[in-house]
């Protein structure tokens, strides 16, 4: 059970750092790039959105990333377990 | 891929005590018989061929049998890292050998095997430690760096993106040139001074220890890529280019998950390489 426990925590926490990384990354090269206003989202699940008005930016990170994050980690806990159940050496 | 001309050798850290292999490093031994304690003797100094000659001769095997054997004992020493091999012939024959075999095995998406590198033992303290890590893998790390920068470019020209293939196929050259030694240099940092030894095969590059902590030290590797990823951010503020660096850093976060081998030691799924 705790290397599900396990796989999830961490499945969540490096996805979530990396979508805060990748994310801010976009939001410096939009407003470095002047880039016109737009938004990433998964249908209603907002991640991202960067709005440009004049020479004033503003990027905001949704809470979309909080829910990629805790799928991913259930993703790598249902990984760990078909792993764990193959008895994979890995 | 072995060859008849090659020979083996024992890494730093590895003895033949009598019919036994220890290997001081992993405080590991593994015991062979006889004939293939004697085998790993002769192989130090011969090639397989003329181990094989000698072998057939003392025994009612034929050569090609006797050369099978021994070619087998030195491919299983070299996957338990515990022989290098020395490649006896000609480096360039090998590569194009290599490559010929690698094309007729296309069909069936699979590669030629290449032997492992076991470099000597990690000594000394951290600064020295961090500088044998990026003298052993400087090369390998800048030529896995010319073949991302390749592929993406090749990729992103096949898909209609020309005009953008040259500057990211150099920055993420430069982002695996960089990220590589980096990686393999946070698993020597988190090790601290436990014994350990870097291992190559191809263009994959490992850490081996028999440490404690190896959750903690399977996921310094890729956790490398946040203290990576951030002065790369930082870069993003003058050149905006520099935001894809950050993100190939930090894409190497997709290590921990379970689809990783450094992934698999963090969440507890197994075993002693990072």
């Amino acid at each position: 059970m705790r290397t599900y426990f396990n796989s999830f925590l961490i499945g969540t926490a490096a996805v979530f750092v990396l979508l805060f990384i990748g994310l801010t990354a976009l939001g410096l090269a939009a407003a470095g790039g002047d880039w016109k206003s737009f938004e990433v989202a998964l249908g209603p699940i907002r991640l991202f959105t960067f709005e440009r008005d004049g020479n004033t930016t503003s990027t905001e990170i949704g809470i979309g990333v909080v829910f990629v994050a805790l799928l991913a980690g259930l993703v790598n806990a249902g990984g760990a377990a078909v792993l764990r159940r193959r008895g994979r050496p890995a | 891929m072995i060859d008849r001309c090659d020979r083996i050798e024992l890494p730093e850290g590895v003895e033949l005590h009598g019919n036994e292999i220890v290997d001081h490093v992993r405080g590991a031994t593994v015991q062979l018989n006889e004939t293939a304690a004697r085998l790993v003797t002769d192989l130090q100094r011969m090639s397989i061929a003329d181990v094989a000659i000698d072998l057939a001769s003392e025994s009612r095997v034929s050569i090609e049998v006797a050369e099978a054997d021994a070619r087998r004992l030195c491919a299983e020493l070299n996957s338990r890292l515990l022989a290098n091999i020395r490649r006896g012939g000609n480096p360039s024959s090998f590569a194009l050998r290599w490559v010929s075999l690698a094309l007729r095995l296309l069909p069936l998406r699979s590669l030629p095997s290449l032997p492992a590198r076991r470099y000597p033992p990690l000594r000394g303290g951290v600064p020295t430690r961090a500088l044998i890590v990026i003298r052993t893998l400087a090369v390998r790390s800048l030529v896995m760096g010319c073949v991302s920068g390749v592929a993406l470019a090749l990729l992103l020209v096949g898909s209609g993106l020309a005009a953008i293939a040259l500057p990211f196929a150099l920055l993420t050259a430069t982002a695996f040139a960089i990220a590589a030694p980096v990686h393999e240099l946070a698993h020597v940092l988190a090790l601290r001074r436990a014994p350990c030894f870097l291992v190559a095969r191809g263009l994959r590059m490992a850490v081996v220890h028999n440490a404690g902590r190896s959750a903690l030290v399977a996921a310094a590797g890729p956790a490398s890529g946040i203290a990576l990823a951030l002065p790369a951010l930082a870069l993003t503020l003058i050149r905006p280019e520099a935001a894809f660096l950050s993100v190939v850093f930090a894409g190497q976060l997709l290590g921990l998950t379970v689809f990783g081998k450094d992934g698999r030691n963090a969440c507890g799924l197994t075993s002693i390489r990072s």
